[in-house]
């Protein structure tokens, strides 16, 4: 498994998708904090300007949300399928290790280059909002909790990913995944729309409906309430709008976050245990 | 000992016919091993159950004494595929070296760079595979199935990428092999290279093995025809000589000396010669008919005459 793992780490540094991702986020941060820096200095009104660091940094939160779910569909989405249609694993499989060594092997290895990209992109966001703006955020404990969130979402992305890898051709499973996450924000932002106006259940359980099929949107509303801990000023969660989190997911969605990613992991496990190739 | 023994192993593909249809196949230990059929045969199909690519509908099989199903063979196992790749990203002895570590054994500099002299390409290690023709490519295949000094070598179309010189490169490689108490389990398509290096055939159509022997059998053994170069026969010896042989099975062709073709099986050749012999015939020659492997295979097939 270790093997596989670091063949799976050597890959992303060789094919330097890791170089080109964190270019580009490196890119991504620059610009945020050039723009911070020309929005100009707030007024020197304490609810104003948390108000507006508040609304930039979930401004540069969403775009983590978006471009982390993207880096790991584009980072698993080949991992299996793309390695059975040009035969790197016929030569692997023969070998005396099993599947699921070879699965969670990658699973682990393209986890961690996950993690690194979360990491950057999540904890940048922040420090640089709050260079700027001063402290919006919580405590540590916050801001970490909120980083959990974040980094349960990109490794949950990219192991549905994985399972779609086992099952379906490389460019299918990438459109199947990415419009999964995307039909879950439109969810997540027609509840927290409808609760602004509408009292009526029925975006509610659009947001709860999309939100079992693929719980991102939910860890990325958790996300940003949890970053503000006891910090936000009332209201600041609705000001947000379709962006906000006005009713945050509690302890019992990261739960089942976590049972749905393992599952997935175990489906991938079983599926790709079975398939002839 | 036995290197491979499959007991009615079958592969049906959903929706499909047998793919392979209980087949009981064995491979001698030290021997090479010829594995041949047309397409769709269900040659690969064979090869990658017992390498644990493909999983069986029913049936089982051993390798090298395990289960087929077990890690253990797969440690003393090299195993070439038909279409793969390695990935482009890697130079060609890190693919060496992650084979290595796939089968947890310490592999030297020296042993790395003999391997790929071994398949002409040591001039090539620090290469990206990328670079790689489809020749290189199957010759590293063919380095990276003998990582960790394989006790049997499964090699699935190993030359079809390769120029003639290649190809003779890995005959030799592969009687080398033999030398050395290598099992080679050769599939090929190629039969002229079978031909050369195989001890033993086997030839599987429709999923099902239609013949297993020794390849000079499969050649040389059953009925085959000999031509026969006599002194010239008298009026009185001709019928006589005729009436050895059932009508017909002799094709008399007369310049000077008799010239005769007769079809029959090699033990009864013998036996011939000392009748004619006692008959008074004078025998100069007697030269089999050249059966090549391709010829038998199509007879075998039915789509060629002996």
């Amino acid at each position: 498994m270790l093997t596989v793992m670091h063949q799976s780490l050597v890959e992303t540094l060789r094919k330097r998708l890791l170089v080109a991702a964190g270019g580009l986020t490196f890119l991504f941060l620059l610009l945020f904090f050039l723009f911070l820096r020309w929005v100009g200095k707030p007024p020197d009104i304490a609810d104003y300007a948390y108000a507006e660091g508040l609304t930039y940094l979930y401004l540069g939160l969403f775009a983590a949300y978006v471009m982390t779910a993207l880096f790991a569909v584009l980072i698993f989405v080949a991992s299996v399928s793309a390695e059975i249609d040009d035969g790197t694993l016929l030569a692997v499989l023969p070998r005396p290790i099993r599947r699921f060594q070879v699965l969670l092997g990658k699973w682990v290895g393209l986890g961690l280059v996950v993690l690194v990209y979360v990491s950057i992109l999540f904890f940048g966001i922040v420090l640089i909002d709050q260079a700027r703006f001063g402290s919006i955020t919580g405590g540590p404990m916050s801001i970490l909790a909120a980083y959990g969130d974040f980094l349960l979402e990109g490794l949950l992305v990219g192991t549905v990913t994985l399972l779609g890898s086992t099952l379906t051709a490389t460019m299918t499973n990438g459109i199947v995944v990415s419009s999964a996450v995307l039909i879950a924000f439109l969810g997540g932002s027609l509840q927290q729309l409808g609760s602004l106006t509408n009292p009526g259940p029925a975006f509610a359980v659009i947001g709860w409906t999309t939100s079992l099929l693929i719980p991102t949107d939910a860890l990325y509303r958790r996300a940003l309430f949890q970053l503000l801990g006891s910090h936000a000023y009332p209201g600041a969660l609705v000001g947000a709008g379709p962006f906000g989190a006005i009713h945050p997911p509690g302890e019992g969605m990261v739960l089942y976050s976590i049972l749905y990613m393992a599952g997935m992991l175990m489906l991938a496990v079983w599926n790709f245990g079975v398939r002839d190739l | 000992m036995r290197a491979i023994q499959t007991l009615g192993l079958t592969k049906i593909y959903p929706g499909g016919a047998p793919a392979c249809d209980h087949i009981n196949l064995t491979v001698n230990q030290g021997e090479i091993f010829g594995l041949l059929g047309p397409n769709g045969a269900g040659k690969s199909t064979l090869v990658k159950m017992l390498v644990g690519l493909t999983h069986p509908t029913a049936g089982s099989a051993r390798v090298l004494g395990f289960s087929f199903r077990e890690l253990a063979p797969r440690r003393r196992l090299g195993y070439l595929p038909e279409l793969f790749r390695y990935p482009p990203w890697l130079k060609a002895q890190e693919v060496l070296d992650f084979h290595a570590r796939l089968l947890r054994v310490p592999m030297s500099r020296e042993e790395r760079q003999g391997l790929l002299r071994r398949v002409g390409l040591e001039a090539h290690g620090g290469e990206r595979v990328r670079r790689f023709s489809k020749g290189m490519q199957q010759r590293l295949g063919i380095a990276a199935a003998l990582v960790g000094h394989p006790e049997l070598v499964i090699l699935d179309e190993p030359t079809s990428a390769l120029d003639p010189i290649g190809r003779h490169e890995v005959s030799q490689l592969l009687r080398e092999l033999k030398q050395a108490g290598v099992t080679v389990f050769l599939n090929s398509h190629l039969l002229s290279d079978v031909e050369k290096v195989c001890d033993s055939v086997a030839l599987i159509d429709k999923g099902r093995v239609l013949y297993q022997g020794f390849l000079q059998e499969a050649l040389y053994g059953g009925v085959r025809r000999y031509r026969l170069r006599l002194g010239a026969l008298d009026s009185e010896m001709k019928p006589r000589v005729q009436a050895l042989f059932p009508a017909g099975m002799i094709q008399w062709s007369d310049s000077g000396e008799t010239e005769m073709t007769v079809a029959l099986m090699r033990q009864q050749l013998p036996d011939l010669i000392s009748q004619l012999v006692g008959l008074g015939a004078s025998v100069y020659e007697v030269e089999p008919d050249h059966l090549s492997l391709e010829d038998w295979f199509l007879q075998r097939l039915g789509k060629g005459n002996l």
